[in-house]
C-alpha cells in the first residue's frame, strides 16, 4: 500500500495523544457537579482554541457509525452531539469536549480520547492550515514530501488514520460532490 | 431608558457576552466598583464604635446606605437589617421567631429552598399551597390552609422558575385576619419593580444586594418595627447589646441587636450605591423594558417545535424570567451550547426550587432558565431566539 510521506511538523506526522497533551497543558480537563444531578460532566478543552473544520468533522462522524449513535449536527452552532458508549458527547467548533453520563474520570477520558481520535481528522494543521484529514489522505498539497510503500508494522501513520485512508479519501471525495 | 448608555457602565459586557444570568446574580456597574474602592482607599474603618474621622466616615456611608435601601421599599432606615444574603435574612426570621406550641406555617410549591427549608423546625407543620400548571397562585387557597395557628405566611413575591407574580396583596389580608406574619421573600422582585412594604402589606422582605447590581456579601431584612423587635438575634455578640455584666446582658434595639459582629460595610455602601443607579435609571423604566424583552422572548419561544417552556402565556404579566426544556435534552447540555457556541450564558439545574420541578412540572433534570435585566437588548433576545430554535431544529 502506497503511503504519502509527511512533513514532520505536519499535525499528521506530531501524532496526538490525549495524555500527553493533558500532561503538557495544551489540553485542559474540567470537572463539574451541578446541583443534585449527582453526575459529573466532563469538559476537555484545547488551552489555545482550535477552528475544528466542519464538514470534515460531520463526515468523519458519519463514517464512525455505529461507534457514535444518533449523531446530530449543527453547521451554525458548530456543535456535533451523538451517544458514544455511555456518554452523551457534544464536541464544538473550537475543539473542546463535553461528556456527561455517570462516568467516572478514566472512562470519560476513555472516551474523550476516542473521540479526539477521530476528530483528529478536522483539526487544522498548523503547516497547511486545512483539516489534518487532507494531509493524511495524501490530498494536502503542502505537507506530502513524497509517497511511500508502507512496510509491513512500520506504517508511518497513526493507527486510525492509516487504517481509515480509503474512506477518508472517500468522505473527502463526497463532501467535495456536496453530499454526506 | 437609554440601554447603550446603561451598558457602557458595566465592564464585563465588554467581552462580547451575552448575560442572561441575572436571576442568579446581576452584573455590576462602576459607579458600584468605584464606590466600595472609595470606602478601602478613603475611610476603611469599622463602624459604629469608633470616634475617630475614619470611623465616623465609614458610619455616615453605612447608615446612608441604610437610608437608600429603606428608601427604595418604603420603609424607615430602623427597619432595615443588613445580612448576608436573603437566605441569611429569612432564617433570621424563622430562627429568631419565638414558636408557639402547634403553630403551622403556610408556604407555597413555587418557593425557592431558602424559603422552604427555614421553615421547617421541629413542632412546626408546614403546610404547602399548590399554584395551578402555569404557576399562577390562588388566594382562595391561602385562605384555605391558613388558620388561627398560622403562624407564619411565607412568600415569594415573584417566583424564581416561572416569572410568576403572586398575590402578595391578597394573601397579606388573609395572614392579616389570623394574626399571622407575612415573610415575603423579594429576591426576584425588588431589583426589578417598585415596591412598596407598606403597600404589599407584609410582616417581612428579604432580598439580595448581589441580584440587584450590588456586591456579593450583602442582604436585606425589612421588617414592620413591632416584629423586628420581637425577634432574637441570630449572632448575638459584639454591636448587638447596650449592656453587658458578667451574669446578663441588655441588647440593644433593632436594627442593631440583629447585626452582630463587624457587618459587611463595604457591600453595604456597595448596594447603596447600587440603589442609587437603579433609582436613577427608574425602576417603572426597568421593569417595562424587561418585559417588552420578556413578551418577544416569550412569544417566540411559546412557539418552537420541541421546547416545552414554562409558566403563564406572554399575555399574562410576569417578570423576566423564562425557564424551558428542550425535548430529549439535558438543560445542563443546552446551557452548555449556548455558552460554547453563541456566547449566551443562562442557568440550568433546579434553580434551589426542587419541589417546583418535581411535583408541579414533572421534571426531575430541572430545567434551562433565561433571565432579563436593565442591560440586556432586543439584538441580545433575537441571538438567543436564534441559538435556541437551532438547538431545537438540528441538536434535540
Amino acid at each position: 500500500m502506497e503511503l504519502p510521506r509527511l512533513r514532520g511538523d505536519c499535525l499528521v506526522s506530531r501524532g496526538m495523544e490525549l495524555p500527553e497533551l493533558l500532561a503538557q497543558g495544551r489540553f485542559l480537563l474540567r470537572d463539574s457537579r451541578p446541583c443534585t444531578t449527582g453526575e459529573t460532566i466532563w469538559e476537555l478543552e484545547p488551552a489555545d482554541p482550535l477552528q475544528l473544520d466542519f464538514p470534515t468533522l460531520r463526515a468523519l462522524f458519519e463514517l464512525s457509525r455505529p461507534l457514535s449513535t444518533e449523531p446530530r449536527y449543527s453547521a451554525a452552532l458548530g456543535v456535533v452531539r451523538c451517544w458514544w458508549g455511555k456518554g452523551r458527547v457534544t464536541l464544538f467548533w473550537n475543539g473542546k469536549i463535553r461528556i456527561q453520563g455517570h462516568l467516572d474520570r478514566e472512562e470519560a477520558l476513555r472516551i474523550a480520547a476516542s473521540v479526539y481520535r477521530l476528530a483528529w481528522g478536522a483539526f487544522p494543521c498548523g503547516v497547511c492550515g486545512g483539516p489534518s484529514l487532507r494531509c493524511a489522505s495524501g490530498e494536502c498539497g503542502a505537507c506530502v514530501e513524497g509517497w511511500e510503500e508502507a512496510e509491513e508494522g512500520k506504517e508511518p501513520l497513526p493507527s486510525l488514520l492509516e487504517g481509515g485512508r480509503e474512506e477518508a479519501s472517500r468522505a473527502l471525495r463526497r463532501l467535495a460532490r456536496g453530499g454526506r | 431608558m437609554d440601554v447603550e448608555r446603561v451598558r457602557s457602565d458595566f465592564p464585563i459586557l465588554r467581552k462580547g457576552l451575552i448575560y442572561l444570568d441575572s436571576a442568579a446574580s446581576s452584573l455590576t456597574p462602576e459607579p458600584v466598583l468605584s464606590k466600595m474602592l472609595e470606602f478601602y482607599r478613603e475611610y476603611r474603618a469599622n463602624v459604629e464604635r469608633g470616634v475617630h474621622r475614619l470611623s465616623v466616615r465609614a458610619t455616615e456611608e453605612f447608615e446612608a446606605a441604610r437610608r437608600e435601601v429603606a428608601g427604595l421599599i418604603g420603609a424607615s432606615p430602623e427597619e432595615i437589617v443588613f445580612t448576608k444574603n436573603t437566605t441569611e435574612a429569612l432564617n433570621l426570621v424563622a430562627a429568631g421567631r419565638e414558636w408557639g406550641r402547634g403553630e403551622n406555617v403556610v408556604t407555597t410549591l413555587l418557593e425557592h429552598h431558602s424559603n422552604l427549608l427555614p421553615w421547617r423546625r421541629p413542632g412546626v407543620e408546614v403546610r404547602v399551597v399548590r399554584p395551578d400548571r402555569e404557576g399562577r397562585l390562588d388566594p382562595g387557597e391561602f385562605e384555605r390552609a391558613v388558620d388561627d395557628r398560622t403562624g407564619v405566611v411565607a412568600l415569594t413575591h415573584l417566583s424564581n422558575v416561572l416569572g410568576t407574580l403572586s398575590p402578595v396583596e391578597e394573601v397579606a389580608e388573609i395572614a392579616s385576619e389570623h394574626g399571622a406574619w407575612l415573610v415575603v421573600d423579594g429576591a426576584q422582585s425588588v431589583p426589578h419593580r417598585e415596591v412598596d412594604v407598606r403597600r404589599l402589606g407584609c410582616t417581612f422582605l428579604a432580598f439580595s444586594g448581589h441580584k440587584m447590581l450590588g456586591p456579593t456579601g450583602v442582604g436585606v431584612l425589612y421588617g414592620r418595627r413591632e416584629e423586628l423587635g420581637r425577634l432574637s438575634p441570630l449572632c448575638p455578640g459584639g454591636g448587638t447589646v447596650r449592656e453587658v455584666t458578667s451574669g446578663g446582658h441588655e441588647f440593644l434595639e433593632p436594627p442593631a441587636r440583629l447585626e452582630g459582629g463587624t457587618p459587611p460595610i463595604a457591600e453595604a455602601v456597595g448596594l447603596g450605591e447600587a440603589v442609587r443607579y437603579l433609582k436613577s435609571v427608574g425602576l417603572e423604566s426597568i421593569r417595562r423594558h424587561e418585559e417588552a424583552l420578556t413578551r418577544r422572548m416569550l412569544e417566540e419561544l411559546w412557539e418552537l417545535e420541541g421546547l416545552e417552556v414554562y409558566g403563564t402565556p406572554p399575555e399574562e404579566e410576569r417578570g423576566g424570567i423564562v425557564s424551558f426544556n428542550v425535548e430529549g435534552m439535558d438543560p445542563h447540555e443546552v446551557a452548555s451550547l449556548l455558552d460554547t457556541s453563541a456566547g449566551v450564558l443562562v442557568r440550568s439545574g433546579h434553580h434551589c426550587a426542587m419541589p417546583l420541578h418535581l411535583e408541579l412540572l414533572g421534571r426531575p433534570q430541572g430545567s434551562v432558565r433565561a433571565s432579563l435585566y436593565l442591560y440586556n437588548t432586543a439584538e441580545e433576545v433575537e441571538r438567543f431566539l436564534e441559538a435556541v430554535g437551532e438547538i431545537a431544529r438540528s441538536l434535540r
